[in-house]
């Protein structure tokens, strides 16, 4: 019985998620190159991967598990940036620079990531220019979400609404359980206190909303999966 | 307003130079003036365009509101992330004087990748300058959202 509940993937080639995902979408022949490159290693949650300011090592593939991307502003406070999903690489920009990491990832749950050495990583990019493709195919997509997090942030009008869009947005990739109910489930590994670093806002802020979701009967908490019970009603909370 | 060559901005700076003659075969140089919308919100743009003189800003918006997220200038090369995956504008970028900017038709630089896959090297780079710009970004508003935020409130 493995420690984690996932199966070790120690062979890209063999990965059955490989055409699924962005980064590694690559050819047989990029992908053997890879496959002598990379250390594949298991990660339990709360592991930092790099730390915000320390020189760039090279990158991070997250196979399985999540992580969050987080930076600390000038008073001392956490701020995430980003949660990381399986498939999507940390320290791309560092690496590709050749700079120091600009935030700290942490590991969210067990993970499996495949560590590339910046120099091995830089050799393997200018060795395969699909790489480069799928690189800026990754940074295309980081883009983009930084850029839907900035409006929905800097245009929202009120803490409900935040945590309502998102919510809404982890609805998008509900657990298989709840899709044959009415409900929505979703699986959530953030704490209060992390929810509040993503929406920017505080801990009571977020429990006092959620409390308030809870009871207009809009969501259903059971441990670390939730229950989006009115989604038409977060939705009518979303107005920008 | 003299049009200046393109021979210096963030793209062709990494590209070398017959990749960079290919690409200026399909250039059309153009004289935008103040306030112009070089690219829309939500809008593909169907053209890569070059910023040669003059300054832009890069913005978000949201019917009328907006969030200005930079202030580019010369060499700064627009409309790269809509080219590579084809879907629209998320930001908006305007002309905040007389501009001179450089236009290539998408699908004329889209052959040229197509050819030379190392000039997705040359835009990554471009993109992971945008991104940590981006980021920056964020981490401003979260940062002031928490303390300026209070609004608990409920729509009617």
């Amino acid at each position: 019985m493995p420690p984690y509940s996932f199966q070790i993937i120690e062979d890209c080639l063999k990965c059955p998620y490989r055409e699924d995902r962005l980064f590694c979408d690559l050819s047989n022949e990029a992908l053997t190159a890879l496959r002598d490159i990379k250390a594949t290693s298991v990660y339990p949650k709360g592991t930092l991967l790099f730390l915000e300011g320390q020189e760039s090592r090279g990158i991070f593939i997250l196979c399985t598990g999540r992580a969050k991307l987080f930076t600390t502003s000038a008073e001392g406070k956490t701020i995430i940036l980003r949660m990381v999903e399986p498939g999507e690489v940390l320290g791309l920009t560092s690496a590709i620079a050749g700079a120091v990491y600009e935030a700290t990832a942490e590991t969210l749950e067990p993970t499996q990531a495949n560590f590339i050495s910046q120099k091995d990583f830089l050799r393997f990019l200018n060795g395969h220019p699909e790489v480069g493709m799928k690189v800026a195919q990754q940074l295309t997509h980081n883009c983009r979400c930084a850029y839907n997090e900035i409006r929905s942030l800097g245009l929202s009008n009120s803490v409900p609404e935040k945590i309502a869009k998102l919510l809404l947005a982890w609805a998008e990739h509900p657990l298989e359980a709840g899709k044959k109910s009415q409900e929505i489930a979703i699986r959530v590994t953030l704490t209060q206190e992390e929810i509040a670093q993503f929406v920017g806002t505080s801990r009571e802020t977020v429990s006092r909303v959620l409390g308030d979701f809870k009871k207009k009967g809009w969501l259903r908490i059971k441990g670390a999966t939730w229950f989006l019970s009115n989604k038409q009603a977060l939705e009518k909370l979303v107005t920008t | 307003m003299n049009l200046p060559e393109t021979s210096s901005n963030e793209l062709y700076d990494s590209l070398l130079p017959e990749i960079r003659q290919e690409l200026r075969n399909h250039e059309r140089n153009a004289t935008v003036q103040a306030g112009t919308k070089l690219i829309a919100q939500g809008d593909a743009p169907k053209e890569l365009i070059i910023v040669n003189a003059g300054s832009v800003e890069i913005s978000v918006t949201s019917g009328n509101r907006t969030i200005p997220l930079a202030t580019a200038g010369t060499g700064k090369v627009i409309g790269l992330r809509s080219i590579i995956d084809d879907v629209s504008s998320e930001v908006e970028v305007k002309t905040l004087e007389e501009c001179s900017v450089t236009y290539i038709p998408k699908d004329r630089f889209q052959e040229v990748l197509n050819r030379h896959l190392e000039i997705f090297l040359a835009i990554a780079k471009i993109l992971s300058t945008d991104l940590k710009a981006a980021e920056y970004r964020l981490r401003d508003l979260r940062c002031t959202s928490g303390k300026r935020d209070k609004d608990l409130s409920y729509p009617a």
